[in-house]
C-alpha cells in the first residue's frame, strides 16, 4: 500500500488500524469458556461473602449454644449448627478467609520467589541456570503433601506456617514457567536491539523480557491456588492448619466426623464448599490458559 | 590525528560440538567521523559478527573474542569491564538491525522504546524523552509523530518499523552507525527512501556509517570505501569508484558480475562457481581458492595478505596481475 501511494508521488498516508488490545481478546475467549465464567463468578463470590463476614454472617463464628447443638437446618440456622450449637452458616462465611489467605498469600509468596529466579536463571544461562534448574528439579521432586505436613509439624501447627511451608514447596512452578519463557525471549532480535542501544541488564529483564511473561505469570498464580486451598483444607482437617476455635471448612468436615450418620448436614456444607472453591479456581485458571493463548484466536 | 574508530586485527570464534568455527580471521580497518564504510559479502563471511564484536555482543559462550583491538577515538574497547560497555552502546556506538519485524518489541509502545534510550544514556526523564522521541520520529519522516508515539510496532508498516528503529539508533547522537543489512526486508521502494533518510542524519549528526550489506547496488549509493569480506578475511578494499570499475580480487569480480542488470537479454546471469567454505575446515591457503578461476598451486598452500595496488585500494590475491591482464584483453576483444 504504501510503496504504491509513494511511487506514485501521492503524500504516503498510512491506513491507521486500531487493533483490539490483548487483554481485551483475551476476555474474548475467557468469556466462550462456561466453566471459566462459572469459576469467575464463584471466586468473587467467595471474595465477597469472606471480606465481608462480619457484616454478613447472622451470628458470630464461635457463639456456643449448647441447647441449640447438632439442630439440622431451620429458619434461624439455615445450615444448622455443629456440636456445639454455633451457627453453620456463619462459621461457613468466616471459613472463607482462610482459605483465600492461604490461597492468595501462599501464591504472591511463591511468585516473589519464583518468578525472580526463573527470569535471572533464564537470561544468564550457564552455571546459575544449572543451580536453579537443578533446584526445581529437586522440589518437584519431593512428595510435596508430606513436605508441608512435616514442616507444619515441626514448626508448630498455626496458619502463618502453614502458609511458610506452602510457600517452600510451590515457587517452583512460576519459576519453571518464567525460566521457559525468558529462555525463548532472551533470542529475539528485540532483545538484541535493547543491548546494542546501551540498555542495562535490569531495565531489560523488567522492561523487555518481564512484560512478556506477565499472562503466563496470572494463569501460574490461578492454577495454583486450588493446590493452596486443597492444603489447607486437608492440614486443617487433620488438626494441622487453622487453630480452633477459628472454622475452616477442613477443619469442620474433620468435627463432623463423629456425627455424620445422624447430621449430615454437618460435612455436605463444607464439603460441598471445598468442592465448589477448588472447581472455581481450577475453571478460572483453565479459562485464562485460553484467553491469554494469543494462538488461539477465536 | 588518531582516525575515531580503528579495527586491528579482530579475530572472532564460535566453539561448536562440532568443531571450531573461524567466522572473523584477523581484519583489520579504520573510519574516520563522517565517513561511510561498507562491508560486503555474502551470508555467513563474518560481517555482522565482525561489528557485534565490536560493541561486545557476541553471544559468549559459544563464541570469543580471540584477539586484535577495536579502539573507539583511541580506547580499546575490547578492554574495557563489561559494565562500561553499556555508556558505549546507545551513545557512541548504535546499531540498526536488518528485520525491522523482529527488532521492536511487540509489547511496548514505539514512544518508550525511543524514550528508553535517552533516558538510559542521556539521563531525560521520561516526558523530557518523549518529546524528543517525538521530534525524531518527525525526523525521520513518520506523519502525526506524536499520535503515534503510543501505537505498538504492529500498527506499524515495515517501512515505519525501520524508520522507528533508525530513530532509536540516533537518539543517542552516536558517533558511528551500524547499519546491519537494513534494508533487505523492505521492498524496493522503500530501501531507497531508507538510505537517503541514513545519508540525511549522516550528514546533519556528522556520524560515521559502517554499512553492512550483500546489496553491492545499494553500497554504491552510499560508502566512499568497501571492504570485501569472504570466509572472515577482508579480501579487497578500497575506494568505491576504482573498487568498482577496477576490481582486484577474483571474488569481487565475482560479486560485481553477478549483479543482474537491466539491459540483460537472453545472455545467463552468471555466478560465482562453488558454495563459500565450511567455516569449521578453511581449506589451507586463500579461502576462496577452491571456486577461484585464477587459482595456481600456491593459492592453495600460502594464504596471500593484503597488499596495495593502487592508493588506498588493496586486496590479498596471488593473481592480482592475472586478473587485472584478462579484463584488459576481454575490454580489447569487446572493443573489436
Amino acid at each position: 500500500m504504501t510503496s504504491l501511494t509513494g511511487h506514485l508521488g501521492a503524500p504516503v498516508v498510512e491506513e491507521r488500524v486500531r487493533h483490539a488490545g490483548f487483554w481485551a481478546g483475551a476476555w474474548r475467549r475467557y468469556r466462550r469458556n462456561l466453566l471459566a465464567m462459572y469459576g469467575l463468578v464463584f471466586v468473587v463470590f467467595i471474595l465477597i461473602v469472606g471480606i465481608f463476614a462480619p457484616w454478613l454472617a447472622p451470628y458470630s463464628y464461635n457463639k456456643v449454644n449448647l441447647d441449640h447443638a447438632l439442630e439440622p437446618p431451620s429458619a434461624a440456622y439455615p445450615l444448622g449448627t455443629d456440636q456445639l450449637g454455633r451457627d453453620m452458616l456463619s462459621r461457613i462465611m468466616y471459613a472463607a478467609r482462610p482459605m483465600l489467605l492461604v490461597g492468595f498469600v501462599t501464591q504472591i509468596f511463591a511468585q516473589l520467589i519464583g518468578v525472580p529466579m526463573g527470569i535471572i536463571a533464564g537470561y544468564a544461562g550457564g552455571a546459575l541456570d544449572w543451580i536453579v534448574t537443578r533446584l526445581i528439579d529437586f522440589f518437584s521432586a519431593l512428595p510435596w503433601y508430606l513436605v508441608v505436613l512435616y514442616l507444619v509439624m515441626v514448626l508448630r501447627p498455626s496458619l502463618e506456617n502453614l502458609i511458610l511451608a506452602l510457600t517452600i514447596t510451590s515457587w517452583v512452578g512460576p519459576c519453571r514457567v518464567v525460566r521457559g519463557l525468558t529462555l525463548s525471549v532472551r533470542e529475539q532480535d528485540y532483545v538484541d536491539a535493547a543491548q546494542a542501544l546501551g540498555i542495562p541488564t535490569r531495565l531489560i529483564l523488567k522492561n523487555h523480557i518481564f512484560p512478556q511473561a506477565a499472562p503466563l505469570l496470572l494463569w501460574s498464580f490461578a492454577v495454583g491456588i486450588p493446590t493452596s486451598v486443597f492444603a489447607e483444607a486437608g492440614l486443617s482437617f487433620l488438626g494441622m492448619g487453622v487453630r480452633p476455635p477459628n472454622p475452616s471448612w477442613g477443619m469442620m468436615l474433620g468435627e463432623a466426623g463423629q456425627w455424620w450418620i445422624y447430621r449430615p448436614h454437618m460435612f455436605i456444607f463444607p464439603g460441598l464448599m471445598i468442592t465448589l472453591s477448588v472447581l472455581a479456581f481450577q475453571g478460572l485458571a483453565d479459562g485464562l490458559r485460553t484467553a491469554i493463548d494469543v494462538n488461539v484466536n477465536i | 590525528m588518531a582516525p575515531l574508530l580503528e579495527v586491528q586485527d579482530l579475530e572472532v570464534a564460535f566453539f561448536t560440538k562440532d568443531g571450531v568455527v573461524r567466522a572473523v580471521n584477523g581484519i583489520s580497518y579504520t573510519l574516520e567521523a563522517g565517513d561511510t564504510l561498507g562491508l560486503v559479502g555474502e551470508s555467513g563471511c563474518g560481517k555482522s559478527v565482525s561489528v557485534l564484536a565490536m560493541l561486545r555482543l557476541i553471544p559468549e559462550p559459544p563464541g570469543r573474542i580471540m584477539g586484535g583491538r577495536v579502539l573507539l577515538e583511541g580506547r580499546d574497547l575490547l578492554k574495557l569491564p563489561a559494565h562500561r560497555m553499556h555508556e558505549i552502546r546507545g551513545s557512541q556506538i548504535a546499531m540498526i538491525f536488518q528485520d525491522p519485524m523482529t527488532s521492536l518489541n511487540p509489547v511496548m509502545t514505539i514512544g518508550n522504546q525511543i524514550a528508553e534510550a535517552m533516558q538510559v544514556n542521556l539521563g531525560l526523564e521520561h516526558g523530557k524523552a518523549m518529546d524528543r522521541a517525538a521530534e525524531l520520529l518527525t525526523r525521520v519522516g513518520i506523519p502525526n509523530a506524536s499520535d503515534r508515539l503510543s501505537d505498538y510496532p504492529h500498527q506499524f508498516s515495515g517501512g515505519m518499523r525501520q524508520r522507528a528503529m533508525i530513530a532509536m539508533a540516533v537518539s543517542c547522537q552516536p558517533k558511528v552507525l551500524i547499519a546491519d543489512e537494513p534494508t533487505t526486508a523492505l521492498d524496493v521502494t522503500i530501501q531507497a527512501q531508507i538510505v537517503d533518510l541514513v545519508k540525511d542524519l549522516q550528514q546533519e549528526l556528522n556520524m560515521a556509517v559502517i554499512w553492512i550489506t550483500h546489496d553491492l547496488g545499494v553500497i554504491a549509493r552510499l560508502a566512499r570505501r568497501i571492504n570485501v569480506m569472504y570466509a572472515g578475511y577482508i579480501v579487497e578494499t578500497g575506494p568505491i569508484q576504482p573498487l568498482f570499475k577496477a576490481p582486484l580480487h577474483p571474488y569481487t569480480v565475482g560479486l560485481l558480475s553477478s549483479l543482474p542488470s537491466l539491459d540483460l537479454t537472453d545472455q545467463d546471469l552468471s555466478y560465482i562457481e562453488g558454495s563459500p567454505p565450511d567455516m569449521i575446515r578453511l581449506p589451507e591457503g586463500c579461502p576462496f581458492w577452491p571456486r577461484c578461476r585464477y587459482r595456481t598451486e600456491r593459492c592453495a598452500v600460502e594464504r596471500p595478505e593484503l597488499d596495495e595496488y593502487a592508493p588506498g585500494h588493496q586486496a590479498a590475491c596471488w593473481n592480482v596481475a592475472e586478473v587485472l591482464n584478462q579484463r584488459s584483453s576481454a575490454l580489447v576483444s569487446e572493443g573489436a
